[in-house]
């Protein structure tokens, strides 16, 4: 084998190509973390206007408020979906806003004010009034689904998917700052010791 | 400039596509000394491009369906699970890669461009088919039985299992044969006990999910860490992929030449001996036709894609593409019926979920066939069978109801979860077809597929019977709230597309040989899916390259008599 063959070869072992080695690869950089915009003091809204930003920071605290554990608040919830709404259909756009809009107009029928602005009690008491199915019915009327529901439920999962995919989220489910690793130890019953579990 | 120019030589063999098949064809017969070009429509990829630990808030979106531009050139390819924001550049440009289907007959065509193709991110399960499948014809008269059994089949597995390294365990269940195992992954208290109800009510086996994935050191390469995202890439090489093993084997060689982006557009033939004497490409980078010249070709490229290649190959008294005297191909396209299953909670099981940084096992158990196995489990309405893939745990249960503290805390305590979802065996049907598009091409000129199927009476039945026995058992093992689908789903979502030049013994009613070798043209081999004669319902990339592993040890043996 001549020198030339002996590096070409060399090559080829170590997963060189004949054309267009590597061409086009989406490699992230070290580093990067999309989480870091969202923390950038001087971050504004791109998709949301004042209030509604306003009125889904209560919210979103709200339904996932600090505890012995930070809150949908401080895991800068708003400001993701202020991102990810964005990127969305207009139809998604649309159907988030009306449901935001809906919980200030609720707030406002109710307490005259915006959801943002409600106190800690009648904050519980409009998400009490729309956390669960049910439906609501006058004498001679037909029964109809209390529409706070679906909006409830709406931005509930939205809110849910922004906090537990957020570092104080992943934190929540057990994230130690590593990838998961180890080895799954599954069961560690004796056979038939799961006779009982019927 | 070092290299020889690549297109300037005669190569024994064009192996086209680097995946499952295309690195072990390119991998064998570089070893046994034959110079081998290897073709790969895509951008080579290097572990460099792995994001299996990168968590999850580091994306701009998160993998949010609905957000980020690159799903709008990706229609079809979000559809399938692995596709993410973090890897969707695997997958192909819709755009740039069109298919046609006829009006009402959706076909979901997941596929990669890349070296190493899909096996960047494939669900890994590999199991063996058996006598059941092979002699499926006989069993129950339906269509033909393949031209090789289960005991020629049976040395292959075994070398290529222990390369590939599969972890799983033995049963003695006829209908899956075991192999040469790796230890098994754990089962998980629910598992274990689903396992135990099964066999008690129903005689049925469950069995921890045999996967190439390592757990134990074996080949060069470390065992599983646990990380749970597979599909993301491996930074220790733990699952089966090729560009790391096959592909990898086949450059070390010296023997085997890579070209990357190199899209393969139809195979040129030598009208006066009727031998394939090349392939023409197009270099994805500068769209530029080129011709590489080779003593065999052989097509490792995906079912669908190999077929297409043959089907663009007219020339001389090839009218209907190469390979295609019978009529046949193109016709006997499959890919497994899905959308039967069965979930519920398991409550009697108190388990928390698994903290995020604990280790994830990226398998699930799998309940062997028990339909049509046997005259005593002959079934009335349906034939052939359908086989479940699951698994039992405790989640994170983000569907809570309600709000505040208690939902926070409701999310952490979890929910203890069993789910099973059938894949049923689709049957060969002619009017189940590709064909070429008469007006489509794509990025580059070729000419699209047109991609005819849908799932049958016999496939709906099979559904439903798995729904159904899915919620027996499910029940006898004490779960609530089971709720269950019967749906069928679209065709192409198993990803398990089978068929199109089918192997047979008569060249009246087969396209290939029982080696992969074209009837019509001695020097071409298809040695992928596509020579597939019926499904099964088990997982078909083993015995792929179990194919592939024998049709080139019978070409090797034909090189050594000078036979080519």
């Amino acid at each position: 084998m001549n020198r030339r063959e002996l590096l070409r070869n060399s090559l080829l072992a170590m997963g060189v190509v004949a054309i267009n080695p590597h061409a086009g690869a989406r490699i992230f950089p070290a580093g990067e973390d999309a989480f870091l915009e969202l923390e950038k003091p001087d971050w504004t809204p791109v998709f949301l206007n004042q209030q509604q930003n306003e009125t889904l920071i209560v919210l979103s605290d709200a339904i996932i408020p600090a505890t012995d554990t930070p809150g949908a608040k401080a895991a800068l919830v708003n400001r993701f979906l202020d991102l990810v709404i964005s990127a969305q259909p207009a139809t998604v756009q649309k159907e988030f806003l009306d449901s935001l809009a809906w919980f200030d107009a609720a707030a406002t029928e109710r307490s005259k004010t915006t959801f943002d602005k409600l106190t800690a009690e009648e904050r519980t008491d409009l998400l009490n009034l729309v956390a669960w199915p049910h439906s609501r019915s006058s004498w001679g009327q037909t029964e109809a689904a209390y529409p706070g529901y679906q909006h409830f439920i709406r931005l509930k999962l939205w809110i849910a998917s922004a906090y537990y995919s957020s570092p104080i989220g992943l934190k929540e489910q057990g994230w130690d700052g590593w990838a998961a690793r180890g080895t799954f130890t599954g069961c560690e019953h004796q056979p038939s010791e799961h006779k009982d579990a019927k | 400039m070092f290299f020889e120019d690549p297109l300037t030589r005669t190569y024994d063999a064009i192996v086209v596509g680097s995946g499952a098949t295309g690195g072990w064809a390119a991998k064998q017969l570089a070893e046994a000394g034959l110079q081998v070009a290897l073709l790969e429509a895509g951008r080579n990829v290097s572990p460099r491009e792995f994001t299996e630990h990168k968590p999850v808030f580091e994306l701009k979106y998160r993998d949010m369906s609905g957000a980020g531009d690159w799903r709008k050139r990706r229609p079809v390819q979000i559809q399938c699970y692995a596709c993410t924001e973090y890897n969707y550049d695997w997958f192909v440009d819709d755009v740039e890669n069109p298919y046609s289907t006829p009006a009402g007959k959706p076909f979901t065509w997941q596929r990669m461009r890349i070296v190493g193709g899909r096996t960047l991110c494939w669900g890994r399960q590999s199991y063996r088919l058996s006598d059941l499948d092979f002699r499926a014809a006989s069993f129950d008269g339906y269509g033909q039985d393949w031209p090789i059994s289960y005991k020629d089949m049976a040395p292959f597995y075994d070398r290529v299992e222990e390369y590939v390294g599969i972890s799983g365990a033995a049963e003695g269940n006829d209908a899956l044969p075991d192999g040469h195992f790796l230890p098994p992954m754990k089962m998980t208290c629910g598992e274990v006990h689903f396992r135990e109800t099964v066999a008690k009510a129903f005689g049925r086996t469950i069995t921890i999910g045999r996967t190439a994935i390592l757990t134990d050191t074996h080949n060069g390469r470390s065992a599983c860490h646990y990380c749970g995202t597979c599909e993301r890439g491996c930074i220790s090489f733990s699952y089966f992929s090729s560009p790391f093993t096959t592909v990898k084997d086949a450059l070390k060689t010296g023997k085997c030449t890579l070209l990357t982006n190199a899209i393969a557009a139809q195979i040129e033939m030598d009208p006066a001996t009727n031998l394939a004497k090349g392939v023409t490409f197009v270099d994805g980078t500068t769209k530029q036709t080129k011709t590489i010249r080779g003593k065999t070709v052989i097509l490792c490229a995906q079912a669908l894609e190999s077929t297409r290649i043959l089907l663009n190959s007219t020339s001389g008294s090839h009218t209907a593409g190469l390979g295609n005297s019978s009529g046949l191909l193109g016709k006997g396209l499959m890919d497994h019926a899905t959308g039967a299953g069965a979930g519920g909670d398991l409550p009697q099981f108190k388990d928390a979920p698994d903290a995020y940084s604990a280790p994830h096992r990226a398998n699930g158990i799998y309940i062997i066939r028990y339909r049509n196995t046997s005259k005593a489990t002959r079934q009335p309405n349906f034939i052939r069978g359908y086989g479940f893939q699951g698994g039992a745990g405790a989640e994170f249960d983000f569907e809570a109801e309600g709000f505040g503290a208690a939902y926070k805390q409701a999310v952490k305590a979890g929910k203890y979860r069993i789910e099973v979802g059938g894949f049923a065996e689709s049957l060969a049907r002619d009017d189940n077809f590709i064909s070429i598009d008469p007006t489509l091409k794509d990025a580059w000129g070729i000419p699209a597929l047109h991609i005819s199927m849908t799932h049958g009476d016999n496939e709906q039945a099979l559904i439903n019977d798995a729904a159904a026995t899915g919620a027996e058992m499910l029940e006898a093992a004490g779960a609530t709230n089971i709720r269950i689908s019967s749906k069928v789903a679209e065709p192409g979502m198993a990803i398990h597309e089978l068929g199109t030049a089918r192997m047979g013994n008569d060249p009246k009613t087969s396209v290939t040989d029982q080696y992969c070798q074209l009837h019509d043209v001695k020097n071409i081999f298809a040695m992928d899916g596509a020579c597939f004669v019926s499904s099964g319902c088990q997982n078909p990339t083993l015995t792929m390259m179990a194919i592939t592993v024998r049709a080139c040890d019978q070409l090797i043996a034909r090189f050594k008599k000078h036979e080519i």
